[in-house]
């Protein structure tokens, strides 16, 4: 019999679709002159999130790909240590001021928040 | 086991991802994408555990990345989210488009077709089965 989620793991779904992209765009980021791939950044968003988010590594590919696609990140490629060329992750002028933008709406949400606890 | 074994277990992998996508140019870029990926994490999962089972840790790599439904509904959502309101009037204007060009190849066909000399074909019988073919 299939399990119906709870309450609190449905809105965790929810929450974690919203602020993984944000994460993206922090992470790369991060990495504003050399850039990032795919692999990376998942290694990265799970040991600076302490696995919190619980993504699976390669729903973040779809992601990178919708943020791509809306300008917000630049691609280039690289030749991998693994052997194969492998793309990198940079932010575009406009991703850069998106993730500004998210990171000060971010900020007041978490403040009014506070206040309502 | 052996290195076959593990590209066989990798290509499996990339063909269930593959078969819950619709085919594309993106889905192939996002397929190399996945390929290198599991390559990396396969690689360094060795280099720190060169005495694990090789298999293990590429089960390992393959449950980090995610069951290839997981990956396909993340992709459906994005590409949702990024058609908007003008992307599907664009698409009914292509679908008007063809339907058009259908009609006049069928009308061009049907009529070419009845008046051939020994076809015995009438023209609206043609023209419903070419229109039938058209919209197949």
């Amino acid at each position: 019999m299939k399990k119906t989620p709870s309450f609190e793991d449905s809105w965790k779904v929810e929450i974690r679709r919203g602020i993984l992209q944000y994460a993206v765009l922090a992470i790369v980021s991060r990495h504003k002159e050399e850039g990032i791939h795919g692999y990376g950044l998942a290694r990265e968003l799970d040991e600076k999130t302490d696995g919190l988010l619980g993504v699976k590594e390669g729903t973040l590919y779809p992601i990178l790909h919708r943020l791509r696609k809306e300008r917000l990140l630049n691609v280039r490629t690289e030749k991998s240590e693994a052997g194969p060329v492998r793309k990198v992750y940079v932010l575009t002028g406009d991703g850069d001021r998106v993730y500004r933008e998210l990171t000060s709406i971010l900020g007041s949400i978490f403040d009014k928040l506070e206040a309502l606890r | 086991m052996s290195s076959r074994e593990i590209a066989q277990i990798v290509e499996d992998y990339l063909k269930s991802v593959s078969r819950v996508l619709t085919s594309g140019f993106e889905t192939e870029d996002m397929l190399e994408e996945l390929e290198t990926h599991i390559n990396e994490a396969f690689q360094n999962k060795v280099q720190e555990r060169p005495l694990a089972n090789k298999i293990d840790l590429l089960r390992e790599v393959l449950n980090d990345l995610g069951e290839p439904k997981e990956i396909a509904e993340e992709f459906k959502r994005a590409d949702v989210l990024l058609q908007g309101p003008e992307e599907d009037d664009r698409r009914t204007f292509w679908l008007v488009v063809r339907f058009a060009i259908n009609m006049v190849i069928a009308v061009v066909a049907a009529w070419f077709v009845s008046t051939l000399p020994d076809a015995g074909v009438s023209f609206y019988w043609a023209l419903v089965v070419f229109l039938m073919f058209g919209l197949a």
